[in-house]
């Protein structure tokens, strides 16, 4: 979608327009949705985080300012969605097998350990390692989602990749693929 | 090659954008430095480890969710926001400390009530399927006819309570019940954010939804002159059911949107439509008796889905029941009268209700510790308890003849027994 596109679609939505509503929610939604799985690794709170970052678009559609493209918008609102909704479960209670059962995801093994080695990451270096790799943005989008700058978001990303390297070994996986 | 342009140099490696030129530098500098060799090759597998990560789809349902839990709040799209904010307020605040000892005396006489009244009556269940009969262990305690009958003396006590003027003055409390010549509308949200309900008492007739915001929960009731509509949805993205009686005709439909079954059912007039579809691409029977007498079972032989079905003379008894541990529902008419009952085994929800001539019984338990709420309107009178579990939330609502008094608390589960 074109940042014109985009203006349009926000000003449709902000006079009301329930069908401009209804585009964004369905135009953003799958790439919210993987990004919640990912961080949350529970299908039931990729859900909860997907309905509750596009209420909180429309509350806040108000105070959007088209400095920021519209997706990075959204997806700083999920991300930092799918992060506290990720500490508040673990809070609420340890992840049990049942809710990573419920996890929409194929049962693929080499899928399951990733997912499984992720989830030992700190949520802000799973989200990064979502963002550029599941989600395939760009480094500079990346910066502008998580507010922090490009360089750092290479290094965080090089540190991450090995973190991740190293619980796999943990774990007996090699890279068969 | 300056240092500080290593770490670019790989990144775009890693990231396939070298030109031609950068890459012969950068094999040229990676064979001069075996240990930066072993670095990149370790980044680079992630990156193919990574890349194999596949899209999951969202669930079909999940835009017309949001679009609908959108459209709940859209004549104030401020209330959200505030919503959200109000989960950040302390919630053993002076107000609801009051609140609660007048919410908690209610609750607790109706709770301990219900003990006495379980629910289905034996009388009118008739338990022929397994499934029900698995259910019966899981049913909600219920509050009978007899328990509703108020004098005017025990409710002007009530009323007359230290506790309840305190509500009274109130502002936020009052705000959230109204009465107007007999007719009742209240409203309750608890301030967590999780439990909003609502309950509207209009001569006799019963409007009541429920919705718990932790998105694991709505349901949404509605009796209108001895016609019932309810539906019940949890969604964690398992379970949507819903069950319609008018004039003796039944409607109900049960879908876990888990992938695993689809199964509606259809009465009327005695004939009955039924049709159980199992997505997971192993069996989709369907079946439909037209001469009123037909007693039938299913078991799909993955193991996933068990059902019955059974209509003899008009009545009909119904239970289907997934066997990976998800869900449990069975649904009763008799003569105009349903009994349904559903519960989702993942932990999360037991629904049960029970339509008698007009008359509602209902009461939905989510298991997950957030909520469990019990609504039972008797020939006008309403008795509503709702609550939340997590320490956070009791409330009541009771109106009768015409009279109201509704109670409402946040406090933590431990500190309740202390306030009053």
């Amino acid at each position: 979608m074109s940042a014109q596109q985009e203006d349009e679609l926000i000003a449709r939505c902000r006079n009301g327009d329930d069908r401009a509503f209804a585009e964004l929610v369905t135009g953003y939604q799958k790439p919210v949705y993987n990004l919640a799985l990912r961080i949350t690794r529970s299908g039931i709170l990729a859900e909860e985080v997907t309905q509750s970052t596009f209420v909180k678009v429309y509350v806040k559609l108000d105070s959007y300012k088209t400095g920021l493209s519209l997706f990075s918008w959204i997806y700083r609102i999920a991300m930092n969605e799918a992060i506290n909704e990720y500490r508040r479960n673990q809070r609420r209670s340890r992840l049990d097998e049942s809710r990573i059962e419920a996890a929409a995801e194929p049962s693929f093994e080499l899928t399951e350990a990733i997912q499984e080695a992720l989830m030992h990451l700190k949520p802000d270096d799973r989200a990064l390692i979502v963002l550029r790799h599941f989600q395939n943005l760009g480094y500079q989008e990346i910066a502008c989602i998580m507010e922090r700058s490009e360089s750092r978001v290479k290094s965080q990303l090089f540190r991450a990749r090995h973190a991740l390297k190293l619980i796999l070994a943990g774990m007996g996986i090699k890279n068969e693929a | 090659m300056k240092p500080d342009a290593i770490p670019t140099l790989m990144q775009k490696a890693l990231d396939g954008d070298l030109t031609e030129a950068e890459r012969r530098v950068w094999q040229a500098w990676l064979q001069q430095h075996p240990d930066e060799q072993v670095r990149f090759d370790e980044q680079a597998e992630m990156t193919r480890l990574l890349a194999h990560v596949p899209q999951a789809e969202p669930p079909a349902d999940l835009s017309g969710r949001i679009l609908r839990t959108i459209s709940l709040h859209k004549r104030d799209r401020h209330s959200i926001l505030a919503m959200f904010n109000r989960q950040k307020e302390d919630p053993m605040s002076p107000k609801y400390k009051w609140l609660l000892a007048g919410a908690a005396a209610v609750v607790l006489i109706g709770l301990v009530l219900a003990r006495f009244y379980p629910w289905p009556p034996e009388s009118t269940t008739q338990g022929t399927i397994g499934a029900v009969q698995k259910a019966d262990k899981f049913q909600t305690e219920q509050m009978s006819t007899g328990d509703v009958t108020l004098t005017d003396s025990e409710l002007q006590q009530v009323l007359q309570n230290d506790v309840v003027q305190k509500i009274v003055a109130d502002k936020a409390a009052m705000a959230a019940l109204q009465s107007l010549d007999g007719k009742s509308i209240a409203a309750l949200q608890t301030l967590n954010g999780l439990a909003p309900a609502a309950l509207q008492t209009v001569d006799g007739r019963t409007i009541a939804a429920l919705q718990t915001m932790d998105v694991r929960s709505i349901r949404a009731l509605q009796t209108l002159d001895g016609q019932t509509i309810a539906a019940l949805q949890t969604m964690d993205g398992k379970t949507i059911a819903a069950l319609q009686a008018l004039d003796g005709k039944t409607i109900a439909a049960l879908q876990t949107l888990d992938g695993k079954s689809i199964a509606a059912l259809q009465t009327m007039d005695g004939k009955t439509i039924a049709a159980l579809n199992t997505v997971n691409g192993r069996s989709i029977p369907a079946l439909q008796s037209l001469d009123s007498r037909q007693l039938s079972s299913l078991q799909s032989l993955d193991g996933k889905v068990l059902a019955g079905l059974s209509v003899l003379d008009g009545k009909t008894l119904a239970a289907l029941q997934t066997v990976d541990g998800k869900s449990i529902a069975a649904l009763q008419t008799m003569d105009g009268k349903s009994i349904a009952a559903l519960q989702t085994m993942d932990g999360k929800t037991i629904a049960a209700l029970q339509t008698l001539d007009g008359k509602t019984i209902a009461a939905l338990q989510t298991l997950d510790g957030k909520s469990i709420a019990a609504l039972q309107t008797l020939d006008g009178k309403s008795i509503a308890a709702l609550i939340t579990l997590d320490g956070r939330s009791l409330a009541a609502l009771q109106t009768a003849e015409g009279r109201s008094l509704a109670g409402r608390i946040d406090a933590t589960a431990g500190k309740a027994g202390a306030e009053q």
